[in-house]
C-alpha cells in the first residue's frame, strides 16, 4: 500500500523537478534553466537562461514575450509654453516585455509579413498594437514603442546568441525587478532560407509572493480595506516610531 | 538593494524613499516646516507617478502626526470642538480632492493640478522662508498687521460659538472651510495643510500657539486617515510601503532635526532651505517647458 502511494509521489517529484524541456520534430528544443520567478519585497530583477539543440544550418530567433493587455498612457500635448496632459490614449493588444534575440538581424531572416504573422520582432510587436479613437495611431503606436524601449522593456536589437560547438545554442534575457505577475512566453524559431522550418516554446511564470502579493490583491479587490490597512500600518509605524523616540529621550536626559 | 512598491509597479532604491523621509523630518525638525510639501515634490522628481506620490504622502503624513498628537493630547492641547469641526472639514474638502482626481486622471489631467498646485506652493513658500530669512522684523510687523485685519473680518460671520480652549469666539463655518480647504490640499498634493493651517489659526483666529500646534496635528492625523482610505478607494493611489518608508525616514529626520536645531542659526538655515524650495519649483517648472523625451507619459494607473 505504502508503496502503491510513495512510488508515483517520488517520481510526480523527480518530474516536477526537472526544468521543463520542449522539442518539435526537427530537433528544435528549448530549456529555460527556470519557469518560475517570485517577485517579494526585496526582488531586484533576476536572468534568465534558455538553451537547446537546434537544427544544424538554421539561423535562430528567441522572443521572450508577455501576455497582450489593453492599457492606456497619459498623452502630453503644448499648450501656450508647457507641456500638459492632452488626454488618455488608449492601446490594445500590448505586451508589457518584448525582448529579441536571433543570430542575425530580423529583417534578413525573414518576411516582414511573416514577421507580423508570427508577432515577431518590431513589425510584429506593432502589428498586434491597435489603438482606439485616434487618426494619428501610427505615430501613437512609434511613441509607444519608443517608451518602452528607453526603459529595456522592449528590446528589438536581436543578437546574443551563443552557438557552441556541439550545435546547442544559449541566450539570456535581464528580467526587470518591476515585472508584473503573470505568464510570460519564451519562443524559438529556426529558419531556414527565409522561412520557418521549427517553432517550440516554453511558459515562464512570474508570483508575487508575500506581503507584495497581499498589498496588491488586497489594493485592487478590497479597496477600503486596503485603505484601512494602510492607515493602520502608518500608525502603527508613527506610534513605534514615537516610542522608540521617548525612550531615547528619557534615556538622554537622565544621562544629562 | 531593491523594494517592491506593490501598487506602484515600480521598483525603487528603499534607502533612497529613507532619504527623502529622512530629509522632509529634518526640514520639519529643524525649520518648523511641514514635511509634506517637500516629501512629494521629491518623490515625484525621481520618476514616482504624481498621483500615488501625493496619494501615498498623505498616508506617510498619517504616521508622521500620530505620535504628536497623543503627546498633545496627554498635555490638554488639543481643542476637540474645534478639531472636530476641522476635520470634519477636511473630510468634506479630502473626498472632494479626491473625486476631482479622480476626474481629472480620466481625462489625463491630473498629474498637471498636482505639478502646478506645487510649482505655485513650492515658488510661495519658498519666497516667504527666503524674505523671512533675510529678515524676521519684516515678518513680525506684517503678521501683526494681517492679524488685526483678517481677525476683524472673521469675528464678523454671524452665528459665533465659543471655543473654551482656544479662548475664542467665532463662527463654527470659519474652522469647517479651512478644514475643507486643509482637505482638498491634503488630496490633490499629498500635504498635511499645518503650512496652511497653523498661520491661519495663530494670525487669524489668534488661538495660542500650543493648542495651534495640538489641534493642527489631531485634525490632521484623521483628515489625512480620511483621504488615504478614499484615495485608496476611488483612485487605487496608496502605496502602503512607500508609506511606511517614508513614515521611518521622517521619524528620524525629526528627530535629527530637532538636536541640529538647538545648535545651528535658524535664519541662515531658513535660507538655505528656501533656495532649495525655489530650485525645486525651478525645476518642476522647467520639466514643463522643456520639450519631452517621449509624448506619452503614465496615466497613472496603478498596474
Amino acid at each position: 500500500m505504502i508503496r502503491r502511494i510513495l512510488f508515483p509521489f517520488i517520481a510526480f517529484l523527480i518530474v516536477a523537478s526537472v526544468p521543463a524541456l520542449s522539442a518539435d520534430d526537427n530537433g528544435l528544443t528549448l530549456k529555460l534553466d527556470t519557469n518560475s520567478i517570485e517577485v517579494s519585497e526585496f526582488f531586484s530583477g533576476t536572468r534568465i537562461v534558455a538553451s537547446g539543440d537546434f537544427p544544424s544550418g538554421s539561423g535562430l530567433i528567441v522572443q521572450l514575450s508577455g501576455k497582450a493587455v489593453s492599457t492606456s498612457y497619459r498623452l502630453k500635448g503644448k499648450k501656450g509654453p508647457f507641456w500638459l496632459g492632452a488626454g488618455n490614449v488608449k492601446f490594445h493588444g500590448v505586451p508589457w516585455m518584448v525582448l529579441v534575440r536571433s543570430t542575425g538581424p530580423l529583417p534578413e531572416m525573414l518576411p516582414e509579413s511573416e514577421l507580423k504573422r508570427l508577432g515577431l520582432g518590431r513589425p510584429g510587436t506593432a502589428y498586434g498594437i491597435k489603438v482606439t479613437g485616434r487618426s494619428d495611431d501610427g505615430l501613437m503606436k512609434a511613441e509607444l514603442l519608443r517608451l518602452k524601449e528607453r526603459r529595456g522593456l522592449y528590446d528589438f536589437n536581436g543578437g546574443g546568441i551563443e552557438i557552441e560547438r556541439d550545435g546547442r545554442y544559449s541566450c539570456s534575457f535581464r528580467i526587470p525587478p518591476d515585472i508584473p505577475p503573470g505568464d510570460y512566453r519564451v519562443s524559438v524559431y529556426s529558419v531556414i532560407n527565409g522561412k520557418i522550418s521549427g517553432i517550440t516554446s516554453q511558459v515562464l511564470s512570474v508570483h508575487q509572493k508575500r506581503l507584495v502579493s497581499f498589498l496588491k490583491k488586497q489594493s485592487k479587490s478590497h479597496p477600503a480595506f486596503y485603505g484601512i490597512i494602510a492607515v493602520l500600518m502608518a500608525v502603527g509605524a508613527g506610534l513605534i516610531t514615537g516610542l522608540f523616540a521617548g525612550r531615547k529621550k528619557q534615556r538622554g536626559l537622565s544621562e544629562s | 538593494m531593491s523594494l517592491v512598491l506593490p501598487v506602484a509597479g515600480v521598483v525603487v532604491n528603499p534607502w533612497l524613499i529613507l532619504s527623502i523621509g529622512l530629509f522632509a523630518g529634518f526640514c520639519s525638525g529643524l525649520l518648523g516646516v511641514g514635511g509634506g510639501f517637500i516629501m512629494t515634490p521629491l518623490l515625484i522628481t525621481m520618476g514616482i507617478d504624481p498621483v500615488i506620490a501625493a496619494a501615498s504622502g498623505t498616508n506617510a503624513i498619517v504616521g508622521a502626526s500620530t505620535t504628536g498628537t497623543v503627546t498633545h493630547l496627554r498635555s490638554g492641547n488639543i481643542d476637540m470642538k474645534l478639531g472636530v469641526l476641522l476635520l470634519s472639514g477636511g473630510i468634506l474638502g479630502g473626498g472632494a480632492g479626491t473625486f476631482l482626481i479622480k476626474v481629472l486622471r480620466a481625462r489625463g489631467n491630473a498629474v498637471d493640478l498636482i505639478i502646478f498646485s506645487y510649482i505655485f506652493l513650492l515658488a510661495v513658500m519658498g519666497s516667504m522662508m527666503f524674505v523671512d530669512g533675510l529678515s524676521s522684523r519684516v515678518r513680525e510687523e506684517r503678521e501683526t498687521q494681517s492679524e488685526s485685519f483678517l481677525f476683524r473680518l472673521l469675528r464678523r460671520i454671524p452665528g459665533k460659538t465659543t471655543f473654551r480652549v482656544s479662548g475664542i469666539e467665532i463662527s463654527p463655518l470659519v474652522p469647517f472651510l479651512l478644514g475643507t480647504l486643509v482637505g482638498i490640499l491634503a488630496a490633490v498634493m499629498g500635504v498635511g495643510g499645518g503650512f496652511f493651517l497653523v498661520p491661519a489659526m495663530t494670525f487669524a483666529l489668534a488661538i495660542p500657539m500650543r493648542v495651534v500646534v495640538g489641534t493642527n496635528l489631531f485634525q490632521m492625523v484623521f483628515a489625512t486617515a480620511s483621504v488615504t482610505i478614499m484615495q485608496a478607494l476611488m483612485n487605487h493611489s496608496v502605496d502602503a510601503v512607500l508609506g511606511l518608508t517614508l513614515i521611518v525616514g521622517a521619524a528620524l529626520g525629526a528627530r535629527v532635526g530637532a538636536a541640529f536645531s538647538r545648535v545651528l542659526k535658524g535664519d541662515q538655515l531658513k535660507l538655505l532651505f528656501a533656495l532649495l524650495v525655489l530650485a525645486l519649483s525651478i525645476k518642476m517648472a522647467n520639466d514643463l517647458l522643456r520639450i519631452p523625451i517621449n509624448l506619452l507619459g503614465s496615466s497613472g494607473t496603478p498596474r
